[in-house]
């Protein structure tokens, strides 16, 4: 049985986005075994590596209610941490035991780790594909990851007690914040420990719930560790990079875009509103957000629909054949409204949906 | 040449990291294969180096974006980059529906072709292509 190294580490936001860096170089160099991290955050918006902060984060927000902004080395869209979130990250080498070399049979393994910790605490977490950790449809954990050489890192935000409200403000979303009902319906799309254990469980707990979890599905054990002095010289280098303007917003304009689009359309079983998040540059759904009046039973899967969608092409004929697909592989029941009103109400939106 | 479903052009060169390389006049243009783009998946981002910037081999020369993952495109050979495609960065479907054509990646002068040797022909490369998908059965 494998011991990884375990640090509990406090940071700075900067020193939380650059150890991904150190302790990926660390683990390809050699310098240290395979490593489990918890990073604990101040409120922050971490945009994605090949993200654009101005299309991806409310900046005038953020600076007025001093939120950091912040980029990842790891791939996804950005995201909300504050200290009602944890976050997790695994460097390690490639060809450790017990780690799959197929990705997504990887992506599999790390989150039901965390879905059986979070079992321990009485949560029902599942792996959503392809990278997600859900309860009922609701995410309750985001995931992703990068590699070095030899090493790869695959991290991950728990949300512990999540402020919903502000993540909605920080970070352009697909909905209208002025409207009640369709911020209340947001919130439906994420989930906390605190909402669904109506407590929040100490720390510790969570911790060592999650080490459960990881030790449990790849058969390892935990040594307690700190970083060493390598790493912690590189860290000091690392940091002052990644607090850099450079860092943050250099060189990734590449001809994205981001706009919000909004549509209702008709069915015969109801209303569909679709708000969307748009890369229409590169022709990509980056999000979706699926309301309305009609009924879907069961309810998770217009959460799933919406995951399916995401970063997906918005050319009409795949939008059609990936919504073809997605009614094909579920058990989908929605009375009045099938395949083809779904595609037709999102390509609507696409193409003709108003600016929000 | 048909390896499954993926195509190979027999007058290029390959390495195994799935890039074709197609060597001119001391100059060499890159891509990635058929299968190659297959395997990194959708892909959402790729970013390649500057043009200018000297690129070694086995060294990173660009990132690329699949499912929340961020790659290294490891170059295959040492060179100057000449040329990048903005056209496959700013839609990388390019790469996906014509990874020998319209989704070419960076044009490079090669620091010398010494390294040519090193890198794979079309046979050698249908037969790394065989193993990996048996490694990954």
């Amino acid at each position: 049985m494998g011991t990884w190294r375990l640090i509990d580490s406090k940071m700075t936001v900067a020193e939380n986005m650059a150890i991904d860096r150190v302790l990926l170089t660390s683990r390809s160099k050699g310098w240290v075994p395979d490593t489990l991290l918890f990073l604990e955050f101040t409120p922050c918006a971490l945009v994605g590596y090949h993200q654009s902060v101005e299309l991806e984060v409310e900046e005038d927000y953020c600076r007025v209610h001093g939120i950091e902004i912040q980029r990842r080395v790891t791939g996804g869209g950005a995201i909300y941490m504050h200290e009602g979130t944890l976050g997790w990250a695994i460097y390690a080498d490639k060809h450790s035991p017990g780690i799959p070399a197929d990705r997504s049979e990887m992506y599999a393994r790390m989150c039901e780790s965390v879905a059986l910790g979070l079992s321990r605490l009485g949560v029902q977490a599942k792996f959503r594909p392809k990278n997600d950790i859900e309860v009922n449809g609701r995410k309750i954990s985001g995931t992703g990851g990068t590699e070095l050489d030899g090493a790869f890192m695959y991290t991950g935000s728990l949300l512990i007690d999540f402020d919903v409200d502000t993540m909605i403000q920080c970070l352009k979303l697909p909905i209208k914040k002025l409207e009640d009902k369709q911020v209340q319906s947001f919130r439906q799309r994420v989930t906390s420990l605190r909402e669904e254990l109506g407590y929040v469980p100490g720390l510790q707990i969570i911790k060592k719930a999650l080490l459960d979890g990881f030790s449990e599905v790849f058969g390892i054990t935990f040594a307690a560790g700190d970083f060493n002095d390598k790493e912690l010289a590189l860290l000091e280098q690392e940091a002052t990079r990644f607090k850099s303007e450079e860092w943050i917003r250099g060189g990734r304009s590449i001809a994205q875009g981001n706009a919000l689009k909004i549509s209702d359309y008709k069915a015969p079983g109801g209303l569909i509103r679709i708000a969307l998040r748009l890369d229409q540059n590169r022709k990509r759904i980056k999000s979706a957000f699926i309301t309305g009046d009609f009924f879907a039973y069961p309810e998770r899967v217009i959460l799933d629909l919406e995951a399916f969608l995401r970063n997906t092409s918005s050319e009409k004929s795949d939008v059609f054949e990936n919504v073809r697909l997605f009614f094909k592989t579920q058990s989908i029941q929605i009375p009045g409204i099938d395949e083809d009103h779904m595609g037709e109400a999102l390509y609507q939106a696409i193409s003709d949906g108003s600016a929000g | 040449m048909r390896i499954e479903n993926w195509q190979i052009k027999e007058e290029l060169k390959y390495d195994n990291n799935n890039f074709w390389i197609e060597i001119k006049d001391r100059q060499a243009l890159i891509g990635l294969s058929d299968y190659g783009q297959w395997v990194i998946g959708d892909i959402l981002y790729i970013e390649l180096g500057q043009e200018g910037a000297p690129i070694r081999k086995g060294e990173s020369c660009g990132s690329v974006e699949s499912g929340k993952w961020v790659g290294n495109l490891i170059a295959p050979v040492s060179g100057c980059i000449l040329e990048c495609n903005s056209a496959a960065v700013e839609n990388p479907r390019q790469i996906q529906e014509d990874p020998y054509g319209a989704g070419w990646l960076i044009k490079i002068a090669l620091d010398s072709t010494d390294e040519n040797g090193s890198l794979l022909d079309c046979a050698s490369y249908a037969e790394f292509i065989k193993e990996q998908i048996k490694n990954a059965a």
